[in-house]
């Protein structure tokens, strides 16, 4: 029979490939350590037991914090092994973040990596009073530490051994009872709306999800994951791990959370997806090497790259490739795309699948011209793949066709339902939630704008909460014009505003790395961000970028007036989530005196604003904001 | 030789050195005991790094003695030291600038290469002991290497990495020697707050896992009192005081010392 739930297909793999094959990579010591399918289901297997001789049973939940690395997946695998729920905290997360975490969830575990991840665990210990161990798995500097919660990875490893000899062959019998409906993971939503909520997955539906996601390329036994995003995101779970088991690929893991770009060179997985805000950093950090590099290979860049683009057009509309495009193609590939390719570690990557929010266009056409078969996925964690790209039909203003077995329907308000396999189980301990997200006959509310074009293609315009309206009526997506300002090397972060005025306004946050860059070579003295930001020359080079990008908006939808602002939005301050995606309402709020002077006739505003340190320490910057006006363009 | 934890270490008796008409040191005398950090503080020019550099045997005072383990170390030439076990850092970082971090740290395994002339030739043509004991003494750099958390910079060159990042490489060094008393000149000068807590972490961490017996000479008062089990006090080449953290914060001569008379 075939498996149905994680746990069986991790021991079908498990027992298929044995010491025979490598199961995870993860550098070490400068090395590419190796671990097999056996020594996988090893570590899994008696951390499980260790944790059930601790008093670990079916349906328990554990929180696991802590960097990317194999002992997060036994720890994940054991926890699913024995029944199971594992949820993640991120690994920057401050204490009361991760003990919202522990107390939602309930978790009577918690796994940590290191001193960093336990000090901040043992600062909560009052406040999570159902813990029963706390484990760690990187001891350093961990030795004076006797709090008798503690305990090492070793150690439970030790009371596992222990456990399957008074009880053999128990962890099986846990696998074989295994249902595809169990509870199997549960990550929490990134709270752009709010307190997050706990999105529960099953066997079922994440074996759905990953279908989905991996049907353009299926995985098999060569490929390589990289495992870069956090853990605690569910991404990497519902889209990869299945796939990965199933196949029986590799996972890789970086050395440390710094080397993550000199890695993934390294390995160039085959497969692997990406949001967004990767791959715009890296067309920015394109630009800028380009722009900053000698004037041969500027020329060369410059010559060249109009190839790829040409070609990669070709090939959407289905034209035929003549001899001469195909030369001086392969040229272009040799010189440009494939040096580039590698520097972000693309070199063995095939299909690129893009989701998590919207992006632009210009984007998207960068990669495709640099050879990959880029792809759009929609979809919220609760339920996704909703919609994806099929071969021969990528159409980047849209995200693709109905993924297989799932539906769509856009109600009278152009609201997207959908409903499908891939669906969560519920939201963890919130039926009030669960009942607003998923109504009686099973459609999943996703509150995203959008419509289905004439190709039977989904078109996601925003979040209807986020729609925002001009005091003549006009409607516009704000996170639209800000994906377009993101493209821009120099602006890492844009607010657009306009909700019931005159016209759209921005506030801008440059990028101080890129704007910085550019500052030293025009000879530009500035000291520190803040300068930076307020600086005439910047303000010029921001206006430059937004005239251009008004040029592709309608005449109603363009910025007439801006204002850079005096900090980089940061998640420390609520501004963003841990996935880097902005809260609006917050970032709104505390900046509403900016906006308003925007739509007032002043051309300065005094800001006071309070900085969180990452130490919790609290200080004011006293600023003054100048606020550009764009003539009629 | 085994020495127990709370008995003298390292024994300065007296010692007193000058340059020409300038006395640096006098007569200054105190133990480093196994298992403790001890801070040295002292205001400008007290006399901190002569007192390093004399345990270095790099300044050779004109009178006193200097013991380690039981053994008198006056005369000993410096690298003689090291190899005793004695390892250091320096306050103006003094690293291989064009050499990439990991060979920087191979340097302070140089002691452990056993491999001779012909050996190391025969190593590195990949071939015979010497090529083995590389990849032994890499091992134990890159354990080092882990330990510091500076994997991301391995294989940069140490003169393009900023101050703090350097001070860490230098460190690793020192490190790397495997040394029983380790010496840290000013790790915190020019640091950050965040630089500074992560240094404060790496020192106590070191003494928990690597180095048990850490002489620190450093300015910022509060690290001091926060990781030093002992402190001794210089003032103009002289030991003023000398004590636990509390016994020293209160101490009168002290206070004169960093504040100057009431007047």
């Amino acid at each position: 029979m075939d498996a149905d739930t994680i746990s069986k297909l991790f021991k079908q793999s498990c027992d298929r490939y044995g010491d025979k094959k490598i199961a995870l990579r993860h550098k070490k010591f400068g090395i590419w350590q190796t671990y097999s399918w056996k020594y996988f289901w090893d570590q899994a297997k008696y951390f499980g037991l260790g944790l059930v001789s601790l008093g670990y049973s079916k349906g328990e939940r554990i929180t696991i914090v802590g960097d990317n690395e194999p002992e997060w997946y036994y720890a994940m695998f054991a926890a699913i092994c024995c029944g199971g729920i594992p949820t993640g905290a991120y690994q920057d997360s401050l204490a009361d973040e991760i003990k919202f975490v522990i107390n939602q969830s309930g978790s009577i575990f918690v796994v940590v990596e290191d001193q960093e991840q336990l000090d901040k665990i043992l600062e909560i210990k009052d406040d999570i009073p159902q813990i029963k161990k706390i484990i760690y798995w990187d001891p350093k500097g961990l030795r004076f530490y006797d709090d008798p919660l503690i305990i090492s990875w070793e150690k439970v490893l030790e009371l596992g051994r222990e456990y399957d000899r008074s009880h053999p062959g128990i962890f099986e019998k846990f696998i074989a009872e295994s249902q595809p409906e169990d509870p199997v993971y549960l990550t929490y939503s990134s709270g752009t709306t709010g307190i997050p909520k706990g999105i529960l997955h099953c066997s079922r539906s994440t074996m759905a999800s990953s279908a989905a996601w991996d049907a353009p390329d299926p995985t098999d036994e060569k490929d390589d994951f990289f495992s870069a995003f956090p853990l605690a995101y569910g991404a990497e779970f519902i889209y990869m791990i299945p796939a990965f088991l199933r196949g029986g690929a590799t996972v890789n893991f970086p050395e440390e959370p710094e080397t993550v770009e000199q890695n993934i060179r390294e390995i160039g997985p085959s497969k692997g997806g990406a949001v967004p805000r990767m791959l715009e950093n890296y067309v920015s950090f394109v630009q800028v090497k380009i722009a900053d590099s000698t004037w041969l290979k500027r020329t060369i860049f410059n010559l060249l790259m109009p190839i790829g683009y040409r070609v990669a057009r070709m090939k959407r509309n289905n034209l035929k490739i003549n001899i001469f495009w195909k030369c001086l193609y392969g040229l272009y590939y040799f010189m440009v795309a494939r040096p580039i390719r590698d520097w972000i570690g693309y070199t063995g990557l095939k299909v690129l699948m893009i989701g998590g929010a919207s992006m632009a266009a210009e984007i998207f056409d960068f990669f495709v011209a640099l050879g990959l078969d880029a792809r759009m996925i929609y979809g919220m964690i609760e339920c996704a793949p909703t919609a994806v790209h099929r071969a021969g039909d990528v159409d980047y203003e849209t995200s693709g066709v109905p993924s297989p077995g799932c539906d769509i329907r856009i109600t009278d308000e152009g609201e997207i339902l959908t409903r499908g396999p891939m669906r969560m189980l519920c939201y963890f301990n919130n039926p009030e939630a669960t009942a607003k997200l998923i109504d009686a006959s099973g459609w999943v509310h996703t509150s995203d704008a959008g419509f289905i074009t004439d190709k039977g293609h989904l078109v996601c315009i925003d979040r209807i909460a986020d729609l925002l309206k001009l005091k003549d009526g006009t409607g516009f997506s704000p996170s639209y014009i800000e994906n377009k300002l993101k493209f821009s090397p120099y602006i890492r972060d844009a607010v657009i505003t306009g909700d019931d005025q005159d016209f759209v306004g921005a506030l801008i946050s440059i990028d101080f790395a890129n704007v910085g860059k550019w500052a030293e070579t025009h000879r530009i003295p500035y000291t520190t961000f803040v300068d930076l930001s307020q600086k005439k020359e910047t303000y010029t080079l921001i206006k430059k970028d937004i005239i251009n990008i008004n040029k592709k908006l309608p005449e109603r939808q363009r910025i007439r007036r801006f204002a850079i602002l005096h900090k980089e939005l940061d998640a420390d301050d609520a501004e963003l989530t841990r996935t880097r995606k902005l809260r609006r309402k917050e970032v709104v709020r505390r900046y509403q005196d900016i906006i308003d002077s925007l739509y007032s006739d002043k051309t300065e505003y005094h800001a006071e604003a309070r900085v969180k340190y990452r130490d919790g320490k609290i200080a004011t910057i006293k600023t003054a904001i100048q606020l550009a006006t764009l003539e009629d363009n | 030789m085994e020495c127990k934890r709370g008995s003298p270490f390292l024994t300065i008796s007296n010692i007193s050195l000058s340059f020409g008409g300038v006395t640096a040191l006098t007569d200054v005398s105190f133990e480093v005991r196994k298992g403790e950090i001890l801070s040295i503080i002292g205001p400008n020019g007290a006399g901190k790094t002569c007192i390093l550099n004399c345990i270095n045997q790099f300044y050779h005072p004109q009178k006193g003695e200097i013991s380690f383990m039981g053994h008198s170390i006056n005369g000993v030439p410096s690298h003689k030291i090291a190899k005793m076990g004695i390892s250091r850092t320096f306050q103006n970082i003094e690293l291989f600038n064009g050499l990439t971090v990991q060979d920087n740290l191979m340097a302070g395994r140089h002691f452990y290469m056993t491999g001779g002339f012909w050996g190391s030739f025969l190593g590195g043509i990949y071939f015979g002991k010497a090529h083995r004991e590389e990849i032994q003494q890499r091992r134990i750099v890159e354990e080092i290497i882990d330990f510091l958390e500076i994997e991301s910079i391995r294989k940069q060159i140490v003169g393009t990495l900023p101050y703090g990042m350097r001070k860490r490489v230098e460190l690793g060094r020192a490190l790397a020697l495997e040394p029983k008393l380790l010496l840290m000149d000013e790790p915190m000068a020019g640091m950050n707050l965040e630089e500074k807590e992560d240094m404060a972490r790496f020192v106590l961490d070191i003494y928990e896992e690597r180095v048990d017996t850490i002489v620190l000479i450093e300015h910022d008062m509060g690290v001091v009192m926060d990781i030093s089990h002992r402190v001794v006090v210089l003032d103009f080449g002289r030991k003023i005081a000398e004590g636990t953290p509390e016994q020293v914060k209160t101490d009168p001569d002290v206070i004169k010392a960093y504040l100057g008379n009431k007047s």
